[in-house]
C-alpha cells in the first residue's frame, strides 16, 4: 500500500480506532493482520516470502539461543545464508548473471543472458536487514530470544516501516508491542503533525520537483553546460530526500498514532559540514546498521554500537591503517549494491568511500577549528560533493553518469543555461528551504513557545499551507523512490 | 506537542477546506484559456463537415469525422494558440484556418487544423507522423515560431495522438528526439495497473469527488495554483510580456534538427511543406532577442530551400491595431500581448497565406 493515497489514509484510520478499542495481546493481532493487508495491496503473492524469511529467523534463534559454542557458529551462519539467498535470488541473480555474462564475453566467452523474469519484492532488502539483525543480536547476547512469534511477526511485518524503514532492532521495537499503552493526545497528535510533514514532503515537494529532475536526465548530457548538471544533480538531492524522508516522516507518525516511538531516519543531512557528519545525518538506520553489522565486524570484530556515523573505530589505536581503508571501502560497495543490483550503485557507494577517507586523511592533518568560515567552507564542499554522487544514483547507466560528471569538472562546459529557467529557480528556492529549516525548528518555533496566541497564528497559516497542498497534490504519480531498493 | 500546534492543525484543516471550496467557486477557469487572458478567447473552427480545427487526441476525433464525411487529398496546418484564439472576438468572427479551409476545399483538397497553447517542434512533429495517413496529407503547413523553439517534453494528450504508432516511429529521423522524452511520452501513474491499491484508489477518489466538489476540481485547481505561482515569479523578477528571452543555443539547435528531421521525414513521405514564419507584433519592441530572431528566419529559408519546402514571411502582415492585450484571470495583472490578434488579423493572416500558396507550385493544390 502506497503512503501517498486515499487508501492509506483510510486504512489507517480504521486500523487506528479498532487498535487502540482493543486490549494489548489483541493489538498484536492486528497489527499482524493490517501488516500483512498493508503488504498484500502490493500483492499477496509476496506475503509467503516475507513469512519464510521471519520464520526462518525466529526459528534459528530459538535453536540459537539453547546451544553453545560452534554450533551457535553454524546456526548463525545457516540465517545468514537463508538471508542473503533470498536476496541474491530476488535481487542480484540477474546482475551477477549479467555481469558475469560481460566478463565472459571480454574474455572471449559467449553466454546466453538468463531469460527470467523476476520481481523484486516490495521492501525486501529493508525487512531481510530486520530479521537477519535479530539472529545477530540473539547470536551475539545483545538481545534475548523472543519465544512470542506473534509478537516476532509484529516486529518483521510492522507495517508504518515494512516497505522502506527505518530498518530497526529488535530492541528497538519488541519490547514496545508488551508496554501496556492508552491512546492520549500525544501520540495522535504527534502522529498526525509527523504523517502531514511526511506527506507535505512527498506529494507537494518531491513529485513536483520529480518532474523537472525526469525531464532533465531524460536530455543527451552533450546538451548540458556544467551549471545544468550541477542543478539536476542538486534538483534530484531534493527530490530524493524529501521522498524518503517523507516516507520516514509518514511511518513515523503512523507508529506513533498506535503508540509506538520509531527511531529518527534523518537530522537534516544537507547541513552537514563533513561527508562523516552527512551520514550520521541520512538514513541513519542503514547507516548505523552497516556500521554495526558489517564494517565493524569486518574491522574487528567488534560488537560496539553507537549513535550513527562512521567514526567509531577510525581513530581507534590498534587497528591497522591498511584494514581501515580496506573496511572502509568494502563496506560502501555493499552499501551501494544493497541500494540497487547496478554498478551504478557500487560506483555512488566508493565514492562515498573516497569522500569519507579523504575527510579522515584531511581532518588528521588540519588543526581542529570551530571557526564559522571552516564550517561554512565545509558545509560548502561537503554538499556540493554529496549533490555529484547523487548523479549515477539517477543517471541512465554508468555513460551516462560519467557524461554528466565530466560536465562538471570540464571548465569549456560552462557556458550558459539550457534547462527551464524555473530549474534553478527551484533548486535555488530548495537549497534555502534545506538551510532555514533548522533554525527555525529549533530557533523560532522555541521561541514561539512562549507566545501561546502567536504561535497558534503561526501555526495555523503553516498548516494550513501544509493541508491544503497534501489535498491538492495527494495522488499517485510517483512511487516512493526508496521502493526501489 | 504543544497546544498551540495542536490548534494550529485543527485550524489548519478548517481553512484549507475553506481555502479550496472558495478557489473552486471564484476563481476556477479553464486553464488552457488562461494565458490568453480575459479579452482573448480560443475557439475551434469549423465548417459545414464539423470540426476542422482540433487541439489533440483529446479532440481529434471530432475532425476526423468531419474529414471522413467528405475526405479530399490532405492539407495539415499545424500551430499553437495563435490559430485557435481571437482578441476581443465578437459573434461571427472566423479563425484564419477556417477561411483557409474554404478556401481549398474551392479546390479539392482539405484543410485540418491542430493547435496546442505552447506547442514545441517536437509535439509538431509528433502530431504530422500520427496524422499523415488519417488525413491523406499532401501539404504541411507549418508556423516557424522562436517560442516552439524554448518549449520543452511533450504532453500527453499529444503522443496520445500516435496510439499504435509510437514503436515503428523511434526508427524514424526524429526517433532519437523522442527517446531523450520518453519520460514526458509515457504515463508515469502506477494507477493505471490493476493492483489492489490502483482499483481501491480509484473507488475512493470517486467516491470522495461525488461527495466533496472541490476534490473533483483537483486536476484545475493545482493547474490554477501553478499559474498564480509562475505569475508571481515573474511579477517578482520584473519579467513581463516584453523582457527580451533569448532561447538557449542547445535548445535552439535541437529544436532545428527536429525541424529538419520533420522536414526529410515529410519529403520521404512525399508530403509538400510549406514553412511560414508567422506574425509577430511589430509596433512595440518584442521579446525576442533581434539577432536570434533573424537567424530563426534565415535557419527556416535554408531547410526550406535544401529540402524543397515552400517559405514566406508573414511576420509583418498583421499591423498594431490588431494586436492586444492580455490580461490574467487570476490577479488581473496586464501586459502585451505578442501572440494572438483580432479576428481581422486572422483574416489577413489567411489572406497573406493564400497569396503566398497561390504564388508558389502548388497554386491552390494544383500539382495534386
Amino acid at each position: 500500500m502506497l503512503f501517498n493515497s486515499l487508501t492509506f489514509i483510510l486504512f489507517l484510520a480504521i486500523v487506528v480506532v479498532v487498535y487502540w478499542l482493543l486490549p494489548i495481546r489483541a493489538r498484536l493481532y492486528i497489527i499482524l493482520a493490517s501488516s500483512l493487508l498493508f503488504y498484500g495491496f502490493w500483492r499477496f503473492d509476496f506475503i509467503p516470502l516475507l513469512l519464510f524469511s521471519a520464520m526462518a529467523d525466529y526459528l534459528l534463534a530459538l535453536a540459537l539461543d539453547r546451544r553453545s559454542g560452534s554450533s551457535r557458529r553454524a546456526l548463525l551462519v545457516v540465517s545468514i545464508c537463508i538471508n542473503l539467498g533470498v536476496l541474491a535470488v530476488f535481487k542480484y541473480l540477474l546482475f551477477f548473471a549479467d555481469s558475469a555474462g560481460s566478463i565472459a564475453s571480454l574474455i572471449g566467452y559467449e553466454f546466453s543472458s538468463l531469460d527470467l523474469n523476476i520481481i523484486l519484492p516490495l521492501g525486501i532488502s529493508f525487512y531481510i536487514f530486520q530479521t537477519m539483525s535479530y539472529t545477530i543480536d540473539v547470536y551475539r547476547g545483545s538481545y534475548p530470544v523472543e519465544r512470542d512469534l506473534l509478537r516476532y511477526l509484529c516486529f518483521v511485518t510492522f507495517f508504518p516501516q515494512l516497505v522502506a524503514g527505518p530498518i530497526l532492532r529488535a530492541g528497538d521495537l519488541i519490547p514496545q508491542f508488551s508496554e501496556p499503552r492508552r491512546c492520549n493526545l500525544q501520540f495522535l497528535s504527534d502522529g498526525i503533525r509527523r504523517i502531514l510533514m511526511g506527506l507535505f514532503l512527498k506529494v507537494v515537494l518531491a513529485d513536483q520537483i520529480a518532474g523537472i529532475v525526469d525531464t532533465g536526465y531524460s536530455r543527451d548530457p552533450g546538451g548540458l553546460t556544467g551549471f545544468d548538471v550541477w542543478t539536476l544533480a542538486f534538483l534530484f538531492g531534493f527530490q530524493i530526500y524529501f521522498d524518503f524522508a517523507g516516507y520516514s516522516h509518514i511511518a513515523i507518525g503512523a507508529a506513533s498514532l498506535l503508540g509506538i516511538r520509531l527511531p529518527e531516519n534523518f537530522n537534516y543531512p544537507y547541513t552537514a559540514t563533513s561527508p562523516r557528519e552527512f551520514w550520521q545525518r541520512w538514513h541513519i538506520s542503514l547507516s548505523t546498521w552497516i556500521r554495526d553489522y558489517v564494517y565493524l565486524p569486518i574491522l574487528r570484530g567488534s560488537r560496539t554500537s553507537s549513535a550513527g556515523g562512521w567514526d567509531v573505530a577510525e581513530n581507534q589505536n590498534g587497528t591497522g591503517r591498511s584494514a581501515r581503508t580496506f573496511s572502509l571501502y568494502g563496506t560502501w560497495a555493499l552499501m551501494g549494491l544493497w541500494h540497487g543490483a547496478a554498478w551504478t550503485f557500487v560506483v555512488w557507494g566508493l565514492y562515498h568511500a573516497v569522500l569519507v577517507h579523504a575527510y579522515r586523511l584531511i581532518s588528521a592533518v588540519l588543526p581542529n577549528s570551530s571557526a564559522r568560515l571552516v564550517g561554512v567552507l565545509g558545509w560548502a564542499v561537503t554538499t556540493a560533493l554529496v549533490m555529484a554522487a547523487w548523479i549515477p544514483f539517477r543517471a541512465q547507466g554508468g555513460a551516462h553518469a560519467m557524461a554528466m560528471w565530466v560536465k562538471l569538472v570540464d571548465p569549456r562546459a560552462y557556458g550558459g543555461l539550457t534547462l527551464a529557467p524555473d530549474s534553478y529557480l527551484v533548486a535555488a528556492l530548495m537549497l534555502g528551504a534545506v538551510l532555514l529549516a533548522r533554525p527555525i525548528r529549533y530557533g523560532l518555533v522555541t521561541r514561539l513557545g512562549h507566545h501561546p496566541v502567536v504561535a497558534t497564528v503561526v501555526y495555523t497559516g503553516f498548516y494550513t499551507v501544509v493541508i491544503a497542498g497534501c489535498l491538492l497534490f495527494l495522488r499517485q504519480t510517483h512511487q516512493f523512490v526508496y521502493f526501489q531498493f | 506537542m504543544a497546544r498551540p500546534e495542536i490548534a494550529g492543525i485543527f485550524l489548519g484543516l478548517l481553512l484549507s477546506v475553506a481555502l479550496l471550496e472558495i478557489a473552486r467557486d471564484t476563481i476556477l477557469f479553464r486553464l488552457e484559456d488562461a494565458a490568453l487572458g480575459t479579452e482573448t478567447v480560443s475557439i475551434f473552427g469549423t465548417a459545414p463537415e464539423g470540426r476542422v480545427h482540433c487541439q489533440d487526441a483529446r479532440d481529434g476525433h471530432l475532425c476526423e469525422e468531419a474529414y471522413l464525411r467528405d475526405p479530399g487529398p490532405g492539407v495539415l496546418w499545424l500551430g499553437n494558440s495563435q490559430l485557435h484564439a481571437i482578441n476581443r472576438y465578437r459573434p461571427g468572427d472566423r479563425l484564419a484556418t477556417e477561411i483557409l479551409h474554404d478556401w481549398f476545399r474551392s479546390c479539392g483538397a482539405y484543410l485540418v487544423a491542430y493547435s496546442q497553447p505552447n506547442a514545441n517542434l517536437l509535439e509538431h512533429a509528433i502530431a504530422f507522423h500520427a496524422l499523415a495517413d488519417t488525413y491523406d496529407v499532401r501539404l504541411l503547413i507549418l508556423p516557424v515560431v522562436l517560442d516552439d523553439f524554448r518549449e520543452q517534453g511533450v504532453r500527453q494528450s499529444v503522443s496520445a495522438l500516435l496510439g499504435d504508432a509510437a514503436l515503428p516511429l523511434r526508427g524514424s529521423s526524429f526517433g532519437p528526439f523522442l527517446d531523450e522524452n520518453r519520460d514526458a511520452t509515457t504515463d508515469r501513474s502506477d494507477s493505471k495497473e490493476e493492483t489492489l491499491q490502483a482499483l481501491t484508489e480509484a473507488w475512493l477518489d470517486r467516491e470522495v469527488a461525488t461527495y466533496w466538489p472541490a476534490w473533483a476540481a483537483r486536476d484545475q485547481l493545482r493547474g490554477v495554483a501553478s499559474y498564480a505561482l509562475y505569475l508571481l515569479r515573474n511579477r517578482i523578477f520584473g519579467i513581463n510580456a516584453q523582457t527580451q528571452r533569448v532561447v538557449a543555443e542547445n535548445a535552439y539547435r535541437e529544436k532545428l534538427a527536429v525541424l529538419e528531421s520533420l522536414l526529410r521525414d515529410a519529403r520521404a513521405m512525399g508530403v509538400d511543406v510549406f514553412l511560414y514564419i508567422p506574425p509577430y507584433r511589430a509596433d512595440i519592441a518584442g521579446p525576442y532577442h533581434p539577432e536570434q530572431y533573424a537567424r530563426l528566419k534565415a535557419d527556416a529559408a535554408r531547410l526550406a530551400s535544401e529540402y524543397e519546402a515552400q517559405f514566406a514571411q508573414l511576420d509583418t502582415v498583421v499591423a498594431g491595431p490588431e494586436w492586444g492585450m492580455v490580461r490574467d484571470s487570476v490577479f488581473g495583472f496586464e501586459d502585451y500581448d505578442f501572440m494572438h490578434f483580432t479576428a481581422e488579423g486572422q483574416r489577413r493572416l489567411a489572406e497573406a497565406l493564400e497569396m503566398a500558396l497561390a504564388n508558389s507550385d502548388h497554386g491552390c493544390f494544383s500539382t495534386h
